[in-house]
């Protein structure tokens, strides 16, 4: 299985000159968490709920949004994988840089999706009960365990 | 199908329901958890506190989106020094009883991965407390030991 079978596509973006506030009306009104930030039509970084979160100050019960366009507080040079990057290895990828969110590129380099760990969690709910999608055991814990 | 016991976490931190939210709040901090299994006196599970929990009013991510306060700021944040931690005015008085998610969703160790995953995505949460037949708590199972799980795919086999 490769990104391409559980990738999100035409997945929502926005431009990296658009304000901070509006990415994050953006977010709750599409109930994600992620949105991958555009520069010219081209991937220039990520932008997560905890970004924001991060970025704004409070005032009494109100949240207070700096003004600040969202490439000043997005990830930049996100990590990025293929359509054909196995799901092994996007899973791999989250473990190893932190992250919940991959946008997955053409060869072009053009934004074509995104996968999110509640994808890979989709994925194997829909597994099949008979087969385990060649998953095997968490590895070091494979002895006796039920299969 | 692979079972919870095979992924899940043996050792958890847990906390019980009265708990103050200051305390709670260091406690995920200083043990670098993003959650934790509720308990009673008995060790029985009761319910899931998380990071989430402190950043949405009304503690539900599917319907608390909109609503903001004014600690989830000190929920989101990075923590670097104790005094960034505590707002007096927000969290006195407050405890895990007030944002914890109650209720009796968790799995048993023999719980299939795939059911596990199914009840995370309907419910829209990352963690599960996973219980034996008494209900006592015995672990914790969450996304990214589902993910570890599928980073051990033999992907081409």
């Amino acid at each position: 299985m490769e990104a391409l079978n559980l990738m999100t596509l035409a997945v929502t973006t926005i431009p990296s000159n658009a304000p901070l506030e509006q990415a994050h009306a953006l977010m709750l009104r599409l109930g994600v968490r992620h949105l991958p930030v555009l520069t010219g039509g081209r991937l220039a970084g990520i932008l997560s709920d905890r970004d924001v979160l991060l970025a704004c100050s409070q005032s009494g019960d109100h949240f207070v949004y700096p003004a600040v366009p969202v490439g000043e507080k997005m990830a930049s040079a996100p990590v990025t994988a293929g359509i054909h990057t196995p799901v092994a290895e996007l899973a791999n990828l989250m473990l190893e840089h932190k992250i919940d969110a991959i946008p997955i590129l053409s060869h072009e380099g053009e934004l074509i999706g995104l996968v999110t760990s509640s994808d890979l969690l989709r994925v194997v709910g829909a597994l099949p009960d008979s087969l385990s999608l060649h998953l095997p055991p968490y590895a070091g814990l494979a002895n006796g365990a039920a299969r | 199908m692979t079972t919870v016991a095979t992924i899940m976490s043996r050792k958890v931190t847990t906390v019980p329901s009265h708990l103050p939210l200051y305390d709670l709040i260091c406690l995920l901090v200083d043990s670098n958890v993003s959650g934790a299994p509720v308990v009673d006196a008995q060790g029985r599970a009761i319910g899931m506190v998380s990071k989430s929990d402190l950043v949405w009013e009304d503690h539900d991510w599917a319907e608390g989106r909109r609503a903001l306060i004014s600690w989830k700021r000190i929920a989101g944040r990075k923590v670097e020094a104790d005094e960034d931690l505590f707002d007096e005015r927000n969290l006195a008085n407050k405890t895990v009883a007030d944002v914890m998610t109650s209720g009796a969703l968790s799995v048993l160790p023999s719980t299939s991965i795939k059911e596990a995953s199914r009840l995370m995505i309907s419910n829209r949460v990352h963690r599960l407390p996973v219980v034996d037949e008494h209900e006592l708590l015995v672990g914790i199972v969450t996304t990214f030991d589902v993910t570890r799980w599928v980073a051990q795919a033999d992907a081409e086999r």
